[in-house]
């Protein structure tokens, strides 16, 4: 066989592997998310395993020892926030149908407000589909914290062995490259290894900081569902540009509802503004110095696209995926064209 | 038992390993580290083998990888474009086991090749990238400050060669 040929054939076998590999997770999608779930943890141990480093420990050793200090901190944590979280989901689920009329007649009361300013009947699409949307979504929630308690077990699982195992699995993925594009392939994986390494840390930092700013907020003010709003600011930060907005409308929306001031709900913002200023301050920089960028008509496109393609965990993943394409493209015009594109 | 265990380790894995290990201790730029080190190394680096006659990088090319020659023979040659428009291919050296190459892009993000490399035939080698270096100064500090000293030499040793030469 020419070496081309052999070149050819290799390209083929390794790529049908990738999408073999891709689509079989995919199909088993509780599979996919616990597999995204232990890569993002395991991004995150991997600094604490490398302060174990200096200790003299081995790499199992600490491993076993940074999962043995993390479920004590878990079950307590649990011990102190599954009460409050979960009167807090009681609550708001007991209330959600009075939010939902509240939401309609609010927007009712805009649709009307709009007609008769510009004088042509207008009818919103949100209000009806949201309030099925919502419902659908709290059902949604009650069944998978069902699979919570599959997923407690096999993260940590997964996670350990993608920390000690990890990079056998990528020697021998490599394995099936053929030779012209082997140094081309490491320098994608070390690329991509370094951007989800920092995407990973500074996003769950961002939640983090602005869940707790919003938490404190929230409860000194007094708003109802404190820490569940405060959980899903958090995890809607994760959504650039419009995550943030997404965040703050529920309260907000229960705010309205309930016929609190504007001089309250103005409050409200600020929290959240301050929560997110706090964030801007203290991460964007670092964060800008050390990822890929993309350029922000790139990262609506990506959301858009993603938001499609899987709703908020599409939303969320959106942007390592484009800049994965980015970092991918780049080394491909680098080597095989010797061009530099970026 | 013992018989087994005797073909156990004479069994050809092992003794090609034991043979790479030979030929990793030789390398200039891996001297000084233990055959337990060694075995580290190629258990936890890309290994490569490429038919006689392949090429491994191309002048002018991009690339970061060192190579170090595990088994077989590999060509350096290089074309001198700026002078003719077809130049001819001029051997500047043939190296064998243990010897290294492509170590003057190790610590470029984006380099060029200045050199050609083809096999001779069947070869197996051992890269190292800038990563490799990198992670190993986290995971295993001994061996990434060890390499790193023997990069120091060589790079030395070079630059009073060269000296010598224009003085």
């Amino acid at each position: 066989m020419s070496l081309n040929k052999k070149y050819f054939f290799q390209t083929i076998i390794f790529f049908l592997s990738l999408s073999l590999l891709f689509v079989s997770l995919y199909t088993v999608k509780s599979l996919f998310i616990y597999l995204i779930l232990s890569l993002v943890l395991s991004y995150l141990l991997k600094p604490v395993l490398i302060l174990a480093q200096p200790i003299g420990l081995k790499q199992h050793t600490a491993l076993l020892l940074i999962f043995f200090i993390l479920g004590v901190l878990c079950f307590f944590g649990t011990l102190y926030i599954s009460p409050i979280l979960s009167s807090n989901f009681v609550q708001l689920k007991a209330d959600m149908p009075s939010y939902i009329q509240g939401f309609q007649h609010l927007v009712q009361k805009i649709e009307i407000y709009l007609t008769e300013l510009i004088n042509i009947p207008i009818k919103l699409p949100l209000p009806h589909t949201s309030a099925e949307q919502i419902t659908g979504w709290t059902q949604i929630i009650i069944s998978n914290i069902t699979q919570l308690t599959t997923m407690i077990i096999m993260v940590p699982i997964f996670t350990f062995f993608i920390l000690i195992d990890g990079n056998k699995f990528i020697l021998f993925l490599f394995k099936l490259l053929p030779n012209n594009l082997f140094e081309m392939f490491v320098n994608i994986q070390e690329q991509v290894n370094k951007h989800l390494t920092v995407f990973v840390q500074v996003r769950i930092l961002e939640g983090f900081i602005v869940g707790i700013i919003v938490w404190i907020g929230l409860v000194a003010l007094g708003t109802p569902y404190a820490l569940f709003l405060a959980i899903f600011a958090a995890i809607a930060n994760l959504i650039p540009y419009v995550g943030p907005i997404i965040g703050m409308l529920p309260p907000v929306i229960i705010s309205f509802v309930k016929g609190y001031s504007g001089f309250y709900i103005g409050t409200q913002i600020l929290v959240y503004s301050l929560a997110q200023l706090v964030d801007m301050v203290l991460l964007i920089p670092w964060l800008v110095a050390r990822a890929v960028g993309l350029n922000s008509a790139i990262v609506i496109v990506s959301i858009i696209i993603g938001s499609q393609w899987g709703g908020v965990l599409g939303m969320i993943i959106a942007i390592p995926v484009a800049n994965i394409l980015k970092i991918s493209l780049i080394n491909f015009y680098l080597y095989r064209f010797n061009t530099n594109i970026s | 038992m013992g018989a087994m265990i005797k073909h156990l380790w004479n069994n050809a894995l092992y003794q090609k390993d034991a043979i790479y290990i030979n030929n990793l201790q030789q390398c200039e730029l891996l001297k000084n580290l233990s055959s337990r080190q060694l075995n580290y190394l190629l258990k936890n680096l890309h290994k490569r083998t490429y038919q006689a006659q392949e090429n491994i990088f191309q002048q002018d090319s991009a690339g970061n990888a060192t190579y170090i020659i595990l088994e077989g023979n590999v060509n350096i040659h290089y074309k001198d474009t700026k002078l003719k428009s077809n130049p001819d291919n001029t051997d500047i050296s043939i190296l064998s086991s243990g010897s290294f190459f492509g170590e003057t892009n190790l610590y470029q993000e984006t380099g060029s090749r200045v050199v050609s490399a083809t096999s001779i035939k069947k070869t197996t080698l051992l890269s190292i990238f800038k990563t490799d270096i990198q992670n190993m100064i986290i995971s295993k500090p001994k061996i990434a400050t060890q390499v790193l000293l023997n990069f120091g030499e060589v790079l030395s040793t070079r630059i009073e060669q060269i000296t010598q030469t224009h003085l």
